[in-house]
C-alpha cells in the first residue's frame, strides 16, 4: 500500500485544482503551494505562466526549496522576471488566472483572518496579508488552504498555528 | 532632485537625514537585501516615533519593533515564513500598544506610491473592498467610476520622507545598480522626499553603465559604501541570507523582551564600534566567506 505524508496529500490535492495554460502565482510562505504549482507544471500543465512570489520569477526551475521566498535560489532557470507593479498590474487587469491564500482564521464564507485576533483589544498580532487583500478580489480563481489543522498539539494541548 | 556630482557620506552622515517622526520606507524583503547596516545605525542614533512601510518584511522591521524607534507598522507582512514562523518582537511591541499595526497590501501600497510618483492626489483600486481594511484605514474612499459605474476605492498618495535602500553597486553621482528582484525598491526611490543608500561597492560610472543602472542619480539624496551591509539578509549574488544568524536572533527574541535588548542589542547593535567591529561580531572573515561561497555548496547556507 502506497503511503504519503499530509503534507504531500496537500500538494496533490493543490496539484489538481491547477489548469493548463492561463498565469499562476505562488506568494511567500506557502510551501505546499509553491510546489503544487511546480507539480503541475511539470506534469499536466506545462503552459502555466509559473511566477515565484517573492522574487517574481517567470517559469523558474529551482532544485531545492529553501525556507524563506525571496532567496535567488528559488528563481534559478526563470525565463524572465517581473517586478510587484507589473505582477499585482497583471491581477488588476484580470490575467491571474489562479491563486492560493490562507488565514489563521477561515469561516464556511471563505473569510480569512491575516492581520489579527481580538476586535476592542489586540490579544494577537498577526503577520500580515500581504497582497492577499488584493489577489483575493483580482485573481480569476482562488483556492483558500490551510495546513493548521493538521498541527500537532503542543505540551500544553493547544494547537500550533503556521 | 539630487544633483551633487558625489553623494558619498559616512553612515552617522547618510542617517542624520532621518528625523524623528518621518515615515521610513525600507528597501528589500523578507531574507533578501534589507539595509540592515543603516538600521543598525539608526537605532544607535536614537531616532524614533517612525511610520514605517513597505511589503514584505522580516527582521529588518522586527529589529525596529525590539527597540522604541518605531510607531506605527504600515507594512503588508511581518515575519519570517515557514523558516521561523511568527516574529516576536513585532508581535510584542503590537500587542503592548508600543506599535500601531496599520497593516497595507502590496497592491495598495503600489498605487499609493504610483500616485506620489505621478504628483496625483490618488490612485484607483478594485481590491480592498469588502474587506476589513476599509475600517482600519478610513481615508480610503469609495467612488462609483463615472465611465462604467465600477465601485472602486481610491487609496491616497504616498510620499515617504525618506526611502532607505541597499544596492549593489553605484557611482560617485549616485546612480545604482541593483540585481536580482528589485522588491519596491525602484517605486520607494521615485516617490520618496529622500532616497538613502548604502552599498556594497562604488564603482566608475562607466563600469556601472556596463552592468545597467535600476535608479537614476537624481533621485539619491546620499550613500555610503558599507560592504556586507544588507547582513543578515542576503545580497545574491554577492552574498547568501546568514540563516544561523538570523535563528540567533530569533532565539534571543523569543527569551522575552530584556533579553533581546541584553543578549542581541547589546552586542550586535549597540556595541559595535563600527560596521567592521560589527562584522567581525558575526563570525568575521571565515563565516563572511562562506555567505561569499554559497555557490559551491548552496544547502548549507540553510542548515
Amino acid at each position: 500500500m502506497n503511503k504519503c505524508s499530509i503534507a504531500e496529500a496537500m500538494i496533490y490535492q493543490l496539484e489538481l485544482t491547477i489548469e493548463d495554460g492561463g498565469l499562476g502565482f505562488h506568494g511567500y510562505g506557502s510551501p505546499l503551494v509553491q510546489i503544487a504549482l511546480h507539480l503541475a507544471k511539470r506534469t499536466h500543465a506545462p503552459n502555466i505562466i509559473l511566477v515565484a512570489g517573492a522574487t517574481y520569477a517567470v517559469n523558474p526551475t529551482p532544485v531545492f526549496l529553501t525556507p524563506t521566498s525571496n532567496d535567488a535560489a528559488m528563481a534559478i532557470g526563470a525565463e524572465c522576471t517581473l517586478d510587484i507593479t507589473e505582477l499585482f498590474d497583471l491581477a488588476a487587469s484580470g490575467r491571474m488566472s489562479r491563486m492560493f491564500l490562507s488565514g489563521l482564521q477561515i469561516d464556511g464564507f471563505g473569510h480569512l483572518n491575516v492581520s489579527r485576533l481580538g476586535v476592542d483589544c489586540l490579544s494577537l498580532q498577526l503577520a500580515g496579508g500581504g497582497g492577499g487583500c488584493n489577489l483575493s478580489c483580482d485573481a480569476q480563481h482562488l483556492t483558500l488552504w490551510t495546513a493548521a489543522h493538521r498541527t500537532e498539539i503542543d505540551t500544553q494541548g493547544k494547537r500550533r498555528y503556521r | 532632485m539630487y544633483t551633487a556630482t558625489d553623494k558619498r557620506c559616512t553612515l552617522s552622515e547618510l542617517i542624520s537625514h532621518l528625523k524623528t517622526g518621518d515615515c521610513l520606507a525600507i528597501g528589500g524583503g523578507l531574507s533578501c537585501r534589507e539595509p540592515m547596516a543603516a538600521l543598525r545605525e539608526l537605532i544607535r542614533a536614537g531616532i524614533s516615533d517612525l511610520t514605517v512601510i513597505g511589503s514584505a518584511h522580516g527582521i529588518d522591521v522586527d529589529m525596529l519593533c525590539g527597540v522604541d524607534v518605531m510607531a506605527v507598522s504600515g507594512e503588508s507582512y511581518v515575519g519570517f515564513e515557514h523558516d521561523f514562523g511568527m516574529v516576536v518582537n513585532f508581535r510584542r511591541a503590537c500587542e503592548a500598544g508600543q506599535v500601531q499595526a496599520r497593516d497595507n497590501c502590496c497592491y495598495t501600497l503600489v498605487q499609493q506610491l504610483r500616485a506620489a510618483i505621478m504628483g496625483l492626489p490618488f490612485m484607483p483600486i478594485r481590491s480592498v473592498q469588502g474587506t476589513s481594511f476599509m475600517a482600519l484605514h478610513p481615508e480610503y474612499k469609495p467612488m462609483t467610476c463615472p465611465f462604467t459605474g465600477d465601485k472602486l476605492v481610491l487609496v491616497p498618495a504616498l510620499s515617504p520622507d525618506v526611502a532607505l535602500l541597499h544596492a549593489h553597486y553605484a557611482d560617485n553621482h549616485g546612480n545604482l545598480y541593483i540585481e536580482g528582484a528589485p522588491v519596491a525598491d525602484m517605486l520607494f526611490a521615485k516617490a520618496a522626499k529622500k532616497t538613502l543608500v548604502t552599498v556594497e561597492k562604488i564603482i566608475s560610472h562607466a563600469e556601472l553603465q556596463q552592468k545597467g543602472i535600476t535608479i537614476p542619480y537624481f533621485y539619491v539624496t546620499s550613500l555610503c559604501e558599507l560592504p556586507f551591509g544588507a547582513h543578515p539578509t542576503s545580497c545574491y549574488p554577492l552574498y547568501a541570507y546568514d540563516r544561523k544568524h538570523t535563528e540567533h536572533y530569533h532565539q534571543c527574541a523569543k527569551q522575552g523582551a530584556a533579553s533581546f535588548q541584553a543578549d542581541y542589542l547589546q552586542h550586535f547593535v549597540y556595541d559595535c564600534t563600527s560596521h567592521d567591529d560589527y562584522l567581525a561580531r558575526v563570525g568575521g572573515e571565515s563565516r563572511l566567506s562562506e555567505l561569499q561561497n554559497w555557490q559551491h555548496d548552496w544547502l548549507r547556507c540553510y542548515e
